[in-house]
Parts: C-alpha cells; sequence; structure tokens
C-alpha cells in the first residue's frame, strides 16, 4: 500500500520547482509578512491570534498575511499555472 | 456587482469570516470563484514543503509572548518550542499552541513535566483529528444520502465544510510532512473536496451535485475516512505508554 502511496515523479518535479521559487520568494517578505504568513499558512493561527502573538493590531496582522499571499502568489502562479496545463 | 476583494479572498481561503456577503457574492460569480480557485492552487501547492523558519528575531518575541498565557503548557513545550523553533515544531506543538489560544486545551493530571507534555500533545492530536473525521463524515454522509433531484441546496453542509477548512489544512500539511504515511492520499483528497464543496454555488443543480457524488464514490473518501478514524480511535483506547503520533 505504501508504495501506491508514494508521489508521482511529477507531483516530484512540481515541488521541486515550487520549492525552489518559494526560497526567493520569502526573503522578498517583509519580517512581519513572513512571520504572519508562517503564523497563518504553516501554524493554522487565525488572525486575531497572530495579532495577540505579534503584539500588533488584528488589522495588522491582516494586512501582513494579504501582502505576503500577494507576493508569494506573484512569484509562484506562473509555476502552479504551467503544472496544470 | 462589486467583486470580492483579494484580501475578501485570503480570508475566504483561511476560513475566517469574509466581508457582509461575500458568501453570496461567491456563489452567484464566476469569476471570483475562478480566482479564489487559482489562489487555492498556489497556497495549497506550498503545503507539502518544509515549514519556512520565521526570522530569529520574531521567534523570540512571539514565544515571549505567549509564554506567560501558557503557564504550565509553556513549561512542557520548553523542548519543543525553544526562542527561534517556532516553525520547525511542525504541526503537533503549533496545534496545542493554537488550541489554547481557542480555549481548548484540556489539562491532564498527575503527570510530570515529560509525561505531561506527551500526553497532552499526544492526546489532544487524537481527540482533535477523531472530532474533525467525525464532523468530515458527517458532512459526507449527508451529500450521499441527499434527495439529488431538482436543485439541491447544499448551504449547511459548506457551512460547515468551511467550518473544518482550517484545522483540515493543518492535518493534510502533517501528513504531507510524514514521508511514510499511508494516509496522505486521503488527505489530500478529502481537502480538496471540502475546499470544493465550500467553494461551490450553496444551490447545485442536479448534475453539479451528483458530480460531487461520483467524485466522493470514486476516491473512496467515505470509506477511508472511516478506516482512519477507526485507527485513531484504536489508538485513542490504548495505553498511553508507546504511543507515537
Amino acid at each position: 500500500m505504501a508504495a501506491a502511496e508514494d508521489p508521482a515523479p511529477d507531483r516530484l518535479a512540481f515541488s521541486g520547482e515550487v520549492n525552489r521559487l518559494l526560497a526567493p520568494a520569502l526573503d522578498r517578505l517583509s519580517p512581519m509578512e513572513r512571520t504572519a504568513f508562517v503564523m497563518r499558512h504553516y501554524e493554522g493561527m487565525c488572525i486575531e491570534d497572530i495579532g495577540r502573538a505579534l503584539g500588533v493590531h488584528a488589522g495588522a496582522a491582516k494586512h501582513s498575511v494579504f501582502r505576503a499571499v500577494q507576493k508569494l502568489r506573484q512569484a509562484l502562479e506562473p509555476a502552479v499555472s504551467s503544472a496544470k496545463s | 456587482m462589486k467583486h470580492l476583494t483579494e484580501e475578501e479572498l485570503v480570508l475566504r481561503y483561511y476560513g475566517e469570516a469574509g466581508g457582509a456577503g461575500a458568501e453570496e457574492h461567491l456563489d452567484s460569480c464566476d469569476g471570483c470563484r475562478a480566482n479564489l480557485v487559482s489562489m487555492a492552487r498556489v497556497l495549497d501547492a506550498m503545503d507539502g514543503l518544509e515549514v519556512p523558519e520565521p526570522l530569529d528575531g520574531l521567534s523570540n518575541r512571539v514565544w515571549q509572548r505567549i509564554a506567560p498565557e501558557l503557564g504550565g503548557i509553556a513549561r512542557a513545550l520548553e523542548g519543543l518550542v525553544a526562542p527561534g523553533r517556532l516553525a520547525a515544531v511542525g504541526a503537533m506543538a503549533a496545534l496545542v499552541i493554537a488550541a489554547f489560544l481557542a480555549g481548548r486545551v484540556f489539562t491532564a493530571p498527575d503527570a510530570g513535566v515529560g509525561g505531561f507534555r506527551g500526553r497532552c500533545a499526544s492526546g489532544f492530536m487524537l481527540v482533535a483529528v477523531g472530532e474533525h473525521l467525525e464532523q468530515s463524515q458527517m458532512i459526507l454522509i449527508e451529500l450521499m444520502n441527499s434527495n439529488a433531484k431538482g436543485t439541491v441546496d447544499i448551504s449547511e453542509e459548506q457551512q460547515r465544510a468551511q467550518d473544518l477548512i482550517g484545522e483540515n489544512r493543518l492535518y493534510r500539511q502533517a501528513a504531507l510532512r510524514t514521508g511514510d504515511n499511508p494516509y496522505r492520499t486521503c488527505w489530500t483528497n478529502w481537502s480538496g473536496l471540502l475546499l470544493d464543496v465550500a467553494h461551490s454555488p450553496s444551490k447545485l443543480n442536479s448534475a453539479e451535485f451528483e458530480q460531487i457524488r461520483q467524485r466522493i464514490e470514486a476516491d473512496g473518501i467515505l470509506f477511508k475516512i472511516r478506516v482512519v478514524g477507526s485507527n485513531l480511535r484504536e489508538r485513542e483506547a490504548a495505553p498511553v505508554k508507546g504511543r507515537a503520533l
């Protein structure tokens, strides 16, 4: 069963491409944007809790997440679109 | 017609409340739904990747703010969530923190620090994932048993799917990061279906509804979720010693 669940080669290649683009894209985020995004996307914290954790208003936390998503989307969308097509 | 802003779409993707009328607009606007799906593809593509480290200075600030509020949990988690390692601890400790902030952590009685850490984290994870799977099953069962003649209103199932999206993403990320996890495909299929249900129009014609049902059947999602849930219940009932997540 485990073998059947292994990722297909094209999926591995796609993940590698996204990973390659992700590092420089993350470097272009401000420290606040990067941390807010990691907390929202990878840690699953809600905007309000991110604001509390970072000591900023929820609006500022929300804006940081939005800006991060916007920048990451610009960087990664071409690779994701070409993989889909 | 006022389209949803990118900010509203981001909130919607993460399962947080969007602006008033956002749901109704998404129901009726193909353009906004396509934009949401396009954004979801990019963000979903990042799920299986290693969690990026936030910058050290901010990690320290985060920990200093959270630790006093966590109290005993902070002491128990110190080895896991040391400053500078916040993002590297993985979904388990993050879930404990997130659950604390949501007021959902239970107290483990009569345990030392090491025992408390293990029991609290693994016990919490099993209970939380079990609840998530039960709610997932309910949605699937209701969809499978709905009358598919004419227009089908799935707004209730959609609302519940929306409520599950956030935690579902965490579990899927954890499953994808675990190389030998035999349930990766199950989580991936269920996450995709959950998103599609949440982002579909709330009223479907019989053909559209039938597509969803066929997908549930073809992927065997309901069966797989039952199997995963059953395995979890067995682990929940097993003695704490030797339990591994």
